[in-house]
């Protein structure tokens, strides 16, 4: 008995090692490593030299360009999260009624979400061309004789990139939605109907209070991915115009490959990681407040 | 059993070292972002080469040029450079000072190569801190490209050497075509990328960085002036503005598809525009900023490299050597790309004697004796980065251009 157990936890590990050599080379090393060279001065070529916490303190105090890519982040958080939410939900309320043609509504939804970001990309940038785009074409057909250069302009290129991401991941968080109003039990809806609510009120009383959760999940999810962005700036706009879609990320990126500012972008990364997960611990702190638990 | 199995795994072993040496060449890794499939210059590199040195094998390793410069650093940075890598000129003053790339002086000692035949400026061009960190692939001045046939229409001669700035935009604002507020033909067009507008700050004597390479040289008074002239025709109406430019993705597919009149051109652009056959056009040397200036034009050097920890170095240097050789000038002078860096071979068949457009190819050569390289300087990628942020709304007029040169000047203080 003993001899097989033994044998099957052999088995066990035999399974679990290549994700776990996979896990630790390229997860768990990589993250502390970029721990360990945050704290240096690297450019790949030369022997990392340490400068104790100086990164950090350039990076929160003195560095300019990191105060406008992380005004720039929270401009995204704040027009993705609440927006993308709402838009999602609003789809998936649709999409939850039993209608002819909703499975191919759905599907249309949800394409864009297992699109490759650099395609989509490159649509929209033709979709929002000064010239030649769809968008301005139909503006200039209404009567707006000069329509902006959405992604060429300081004022409209953070709402241009905020547009396409909240169209880009609303099918994704949409079925998420879907699934969450389709185990909110239907005797609830009956027995409020027999007490004459309105579909108003079914709404407010109970599908969102039942919904709260879901919701939960695709606020922090939603937060922590936005946090993150960076591949719609890097394919539409390389950042620009003046630097007014460059993100935490882009940061990162820019500082580590392209001027090898290793240490200084691995600094970077964890500030980023940091802002993020007291974020996140906060949400689950007050989701009391809100959130209900059947 | 046992016995014979021992016997028969040394006679295999004994084998397969015995036969190793004499079938294995030397081969060489080359990175390039040029396609080598059969028929392009690459593949004509390899085959001339090893025909002359059996015992070396070319194998080219092709990496999309926009991910290039981060895998080739990488791939050095980890310990597996390839032996050779073609690199663009702005990239030595980076990679230099980090160690990225070997000189190339004492192999070129230990085989006797001198550099004797090449342009001076190219020369030039190679040579950083007292030492050759690069071999010339080809090179590039720039000259003005201007379509014949937008001229006709304007009823506008066409330029001739020795013309002047002032004549430069009376002819470039002659040439403006609108149709009601759209324009349809602009005079010039430019790109707000370092190398755009380059060869204007050189014309007047200035530069991006300042003469001791110790800051941004382009809040100095030549530099604002030259900015505000370009300023001034984008203003105006003479020239595209950066966001419209980009709709042609940049300002050379404006003149290739004759939505402006005249571009700053090197020879790799040229190129582009002699392939397409209803584009009548033809060059002429940049204007002198004013009367008494010098003449003056920027110069670009595509290199071949040796990374540091190349593993073939004796063969990677053989194979750098044919390359800089008559043949192998003359196989990447036939791709059209560039200007072979030999100047005889470059007045010849290589490059002026050349069939097709531009009729006066030889001004790119003509140029060359007042050519200046391209700035070469450690904190290039960041400085580039904070102008290209500071200046995108200045090109438009949106912001001033005095205002402009300060915040940069500010920015990249710390760089220095």
């Amino acid at each position: 008995m003993k001899r097989r157990r033994r044998r099957e936890t052999w088995e066990a590990w035999a399974f679990l090692l290549p994700n776990l050599i996979g896990f630790l080379a390229f997860t768990v090393f990589a993250v502390l490593f970029s721990l360990w060279i945050s704290v240096h001065k690297w450019d790949l070529f030369s022997t990392p030299a340490y400068v104790g916490l100086r990164n950090f303190f350039q990076l929160i105090q003195a560095d300019r360009d990191f105060r406008r890519v992380l005004l720039n982040t929270l401009y995204f958080v704040v027009g993705i999260v609440p927006l993308g939410t709402a838009v999602s939900l609003l789809l998936a309320l649709i999409c939850n009624r039993t209608l002819k043609g909703m499975t191919l509504f759905r599907t249309i939804m949800y394409l864009p979400s297992v699109s490759s970001t650099i395609a989509v990309g490159i649509v929209w940038i033709w979709l929002l061309d000064p010239q030649f785009g769809v968008l301005n074409y139909l503006l200039r057909s209404l009567g707006w004789a000069n329509p902006p250069n959405w992604l060429g302009s300081v004022t409209w290129a953070k709402p241009s990139l905020i547009l396409m991401h909240i169209w880009q991941y609303a099918g994704y968080y949409m079925v998420i939605f879907l699934a969450g109003l389709q185990s909110i039990p239907g005797q609830l809806y009956e027995a409020a109907e027999l007490d004459g609510a309105s579909k108003w009120q079914q709404f407010w009383k109970i599908t969102l209070p039942l919904l709260s959760p879901t919701m939960f999940f695709v606020v922090v999810m939603k937060m922590i991915g936005v946090f993150n962005i960076f591949e719609q700036p890097f394919i539409m706009t390389n950042g620009g115009p003046s630097g007014s879609t460059e993100t935490i990320v882009y940061y990162i990126y820019s500082n580590a490959f392209q001027w090898f500012n290793m240490g200084y972008a691995s600094a970077v990364a964890w500030v980023l990681f940091i802002m993020v997960f007291a974020l996140t611990l906060i949400q689950f702190k007050y989701q009391g407040r809100w959130v209900h638990y059947e | 059993m046992k016995r014979l199995l021992h016997i028969a795994l040394a006679l295999t072993l004994i084998f397969a070292f015995t036969a190793l040496p004499a079938a294995a060449k030397t081969k060489i890794q080359v990175a390039s972002w040029w396609s080598f499939e059969s028929g392009s210059s690459l593949d004509a590199l390899k085959n001339a080469f090893e025909a002359q040195n059996p015992e070396i094998e070319v194998e080219f390793v092709q990496i999309p040029s926009s991910e290039y410069y981060t895998k080739v650093l990488t791939m050095v940075a980890g310990g597996t450079p390839p032996d050779v890598a073609m690199l663009g000129m702005d990239k030595l003053g980076t990679w230099v000072p980090r160690g990225a790339l070997q000189d190339l002086r004492p192999y070129m000692e230990k085989y006797s190569v001198n550099l004797d035949a090449f342009f001076p400026a190219v020369v030039d061009a190679i040579e950083i801190d007292g030492g050759i960190y690069a071999f010339p692939r080809d090179a590039t001045t720039s000259v003005v490209a201007y379509n014949k046939k937008l001229f006709d229409e304007a009823g506008v001669p066409y330029p001739q050497p020795g013309w002047t700035r002032e004549e430069f935009l009376e002819t470039a604002r002659a040439l403006v075509q609108k149709d009601g507020s759209q324009t349809k033909v602009y005079g010039y067009a430019f790109d707000t990328f370092s190398d755009g507008f380059i060869d204007w700050l050189y014309l007047n004597g200035a530069s991006v960085i300042n003469p001791d390479g110790t800051g941004s040289g382009l809040h100095l008074p030549n530099a604002v002036e030259v900015l505000e002239f370009l300023q001034g025709m984008v203003v105006e109406g003479i020239a595209p503005a950066p966001a419209l430019t980009s709709t042609f993705s940049n300002a050379s597919g404006a003149f290739l598809s004759q939505r402006t009149a005249m571009y700053v051109t090197t020879v790799g652009w040229a190129n582009s525009f002699a392939n397409a056959e209803d584009l009548e056009w033809d060059v002429v040397p940049l204007p002198l900023w004013d009367e008494d200036s010098e003449p003056s034009t920027r110069l670009w050097v595509n290199y071949w490299t040796m990374p540091k920890g190349a593993k073939n170095a004796d063969a990677a240097f053989q194979f750098l050597t044919f390359l800089i050789s008559e043949e192998g000038q003359r196989i990447v002078g036939e791709t059209r790309m560039g200007i072979p860096a030999i100047e005889e071979l470059a007045y010849g068949p290589a490059f002026a004697g050349l069939e097709g457009k531009p009729e006066h190819k030889v001004y790119f050569l003509d140029v060359m004796e007042h050519a200046k390289p391209f700035p070469l300087f450690v904190q290039s990628d960041q400085f580039y980065a904070a102008m290209t942020r500071e200046f995108d709304t200045m090109w438009s007029g949106e912001r001033s251009v005095e205002e402009a040169v300060k915040a940069l000047d500010q920015a990249t203080k710390s760089l220095f």
